[in-house]
This record gives C-alpha cells, structure tokens and sequence, in this order.
C-alpha cells in the first residue's frame, strides 16, 4: 500500500497492553506532524487503537506498530505473532454487536474499514500485517510549522 | 485536559513519575501546542529528555524545533534565586506570550514539584500560589500540570494541594474511573483494549442501579472511546430492562456509536451536548 513512494518512518515501536495509552499519545502526534487535521487525526488513532488491539486480543498479546508517511497518505501498520486472517472476515457493516467477553463480532476491523481510505491484510511467516492508510489532504500544514 | 486548566497529579514511584509528562507532551504536540517540561531537578536533563521525548514520535522532532524543551524552576525565574509567586507568573505570561508570537496555539507546562524542595521553598507560599493563579488560566492559552510526588510531601499538603486545583487527573494515563451521582454515572479516563473488563462492570453498574427505569451515562470526560467498548455499551443498553437510556458524549464519541448502529438500539438517545472535545 506504499506504492511505489520512499516510506518516511515516524514511529516504529513494539507493544504490550501496558504501552497503549501512551501509544495513542504519541501516534496522535504523528498524525499532527503529519498534517491530518484534528478530526481525521482523531480517526487515524482510532484506527491505530483497533488494529493494535486486534493484535493484542487475537494475535499473541504483542506487536509492532509503524506509523509511515508515504504517497501523500498517513499509514499505521501493525505487526502480530498470531495465525492471521483474511480480508474477507472484515464485515462491510456492523456485523451485530459484540458478544458477553469479546470482539467476536470484528466490530473494530468494521470501523477501520469506514475510515480507512485504503486497508490491506496480509498473513507472512510470522503473522498477520495490516496496514490502514489515511489521505493527508494537499498542502496540509505540519505542524510544528514555526519559527 | 484543555488549554485553561490547571491540574493536580501525583504519584508515588518512579515509573509513574514519568508517565504522565510523556503523555502530557504528546497530547499538547499533537494539539500544535508548545510544550515546556520541568522535570525533578534531581534527575539529568539528558535522563529528563529520554524518559518523556525517547518513546519516538513527533517528539524527538519536537525537541529540535523547540515546540518541546526542557528546563527547571531554577532557570525559569534566573536571575532570581528565591522563588515567589509574582516573578514566577511573570515569567509563565512571557512564556505564554513567545509561544503565541511563534504561531502556536497555546502553551503547556508540566511542573514535578520537587523544584520545591530543590529551591527550598515556602509550601505555604506555594500552596497560595497554586489556589490564586487563575487569572493565568482566563484567557485559556495555557495548561498547567503540578505534579506531586506523595514521598516529598506531608498527606496534609497533598490534599491541600488537590483540593486547591480546579481539574484533579487520575494517576495513571490509562485509568478509566466512575461515579455516580444524582444525575447519572459519570465514565473519566480511557475505554479502550486495556480497561474494556472495567468498562462493561461499570456499564452493567451504571444500568442495574437506574431509577425509575431511566439511566445516563456521561461519557463525556472519556479522553478515548474505543470501538470494543462503543460496542459493549451498545449491547448492554439493548439487553437492560432501562426504558430509555441516555447516553451524554462528545461528538467523535456519537460517531463511532452511530457507526457501530446505535440507532437500531431502542430507547437509546445520544446525547452531544458535551460537544466536539
């Protein structure tokens, strides 16, 4: 989903469940620097939080997150250790609501499907990457864009 | 946290001690906020840097540009040496000033109060300057964390010192809390993957406990809605024996609501008066 783009990394870091509040944090601050305006900013950490806690829940409990500039787009790819999915277990609506202990019903992956301008799954030797891409709007302002 | 508050933390180890500036400061980068740390003058300024600005991010970044930096007490009020309340909010307004004279949107301060100690300090002074410093608050261009360290200070400064400031935060980033009142259940934190367990048990609390059929839950202090716990609430408010549940949130909280069907929900009502935050 880089195309054919050089990928400016602006956050590469592994995770537990300890690391996600501050994760959300700084992530938000990478969709900032990226000039997502507030809103979509807002959605980009959304994304982030399902797809790291899909590999937190279902992919081994720990992962690594990337957050990358790329092709006028903001990514957020996130790397498990679980057995991996297909495309095709993401609902195209809300598929129900969530059983009694769980997300069994995806209902995260719908919502990264709704604001994801692009999303790609893929399954390699070690488990599931998926990436989510978000537009970065033309002659978006960075910040900090002072001095 | 918004620009105008002034809040109280605290914490009582060294883990927790830096947790809260490293959220802080993401949290206000990420708002095109200027961002001033003054960590415990005890610890290296390069140990300082590393433990809020090494997690990666904008801010390493930030710390080149200069929206993040850096200093202490000491050097906030230079060239006095004694610190009193009238130097110091000077110095906070030409601080404020400069940030907005560089184009950003306002300016936050985290403060660990050990600079007390280290400047050897009048608490009582202290303490009045904490309860009367609003007018630095008024205009809503700046926000200002006092972090206290239970180990440096009596129980009795410290519950002075939280009954003093108009926003008290919860101690650890992360932690989601409830409360009830007359109105309604009152959710403050963070619903996400790591505290959806507590989420559902304060949900089904929130719903056992409403009279006459009729339940609010405010989620309007929520800092994060996760699409796990929008979908629990959304379940929970279908299963109860509530006739009409009221559900008191911001706007991008409404969105993803509306998003997981929350309108197929009867008896359910949004609520967004709590607006965009």
């Amino acid at each position: 989903v880089t195309g054919a783009g050089v990928a400016e990394v602006l956050l590469d870091r592994e995770f537990t469940l300890a690391d996600v509040p501050k994760l959300r944090l700084v992530i938000a601050g990478c969709a900032a620097m990226a000039g997502l305006p507030a809103d979509r900013g807002g959605e980009f950490v959304l994304v982030a939080h399902e797809l790291i806690a899909n590999a937190i829940e279902h992919g081994g409990g720990t992962g690594r997150v990337q957050v990358l500039r790329a092709d006028g787009a903001l990514l957020c790819r996130v790397c498990d250790r679980g057995p991996g999915f297909s495309p095709d277990v993401v609902p195209a609506s809300p598929p129900g609501l969530a059983g009694p202990d769980g997300d069994e019903a995806g209902c995260g992956l719908v919502i990264v499907g709704e604001l994801a301008d692009r999303l790609d799954i893929r399954v390699n030797g070690a488990g599931a990457v998926v990436t989510a891409a978000l537009a970065i709007a033309a002659g978006a302002q960075r910040h900090p864009a002072r001095r | 946290m918004q620009l105008g508050d002034h809040a109280f933390a605290h914490h009582a180890d060294d883990d927790t001690r830096w947790e809260l500036p490293t959220v802080f400061a993401g949290h206000g980068l990420a708002l095109g906020h200027k961002v001033v740390i003054l960590p415990d003058p005890a610890v290296e300024h390069d140990d300082a840097c590393q433990r809020v600005a090494g997690y990666g991010g904008a801010a390493e970044q930030a710390l080149v540009t200069g929206q993040l930096s850096f200093t202490s007490m000491r050097e906030l009020i230079h060239p006095d040496r004694r610190f009193s309340t009238a130097r110091q909010l000077d110095r906070l307004r030409e601080e404020i000033e400069r940030a907005r004279r560089q184009g950003y949107g306002g300016l936050r301060v985290f403060v660990d109060m050990a600079w007390v100690q280290d400047l050897d300090a009048d608490v009582e002074g202290v303490m009045r300057r904490e309860t009367g410093a609003g007018a630095l608050f008024a205009r809503r261009d700046y926000a200002e964390v006092c972090s206290y360290d239970t180990r440096l200070f009596t129980p009795e400064v410290i519950a002075a010192m939280r009954a003093g400031h108009p926003v008290v935060l919860l101690e650890r980033p992360g932690d989601l809390q409830a409360y009830g009142s007359a109105k309604g259940w009152h959710l403050i934190g963070d619903a996400d993957v790591a505290t959806r367990r507590a989420f559902r048990a304060m949900l089904r609390s929130a719903l056992d406990a409403a009279p006459g059929g009729r339940a609010l839950v405010d989620l309007s202090r929520l800092c994060f809605l996760s699409a796990g716990c929008a979908s629990d609430l959304l379940r929970l408010a279908g299963e109860s024996d509530c006739e009409r549940v009221v559900v008191r949130c911001a706007t991008v909280q409404a969105r993803t609501l509306r998003r997981l069907g929350a309108d197929r929900i009867p008896g359910l009502v949004l609520d967004e008066t709590a607006g965009a935050r």
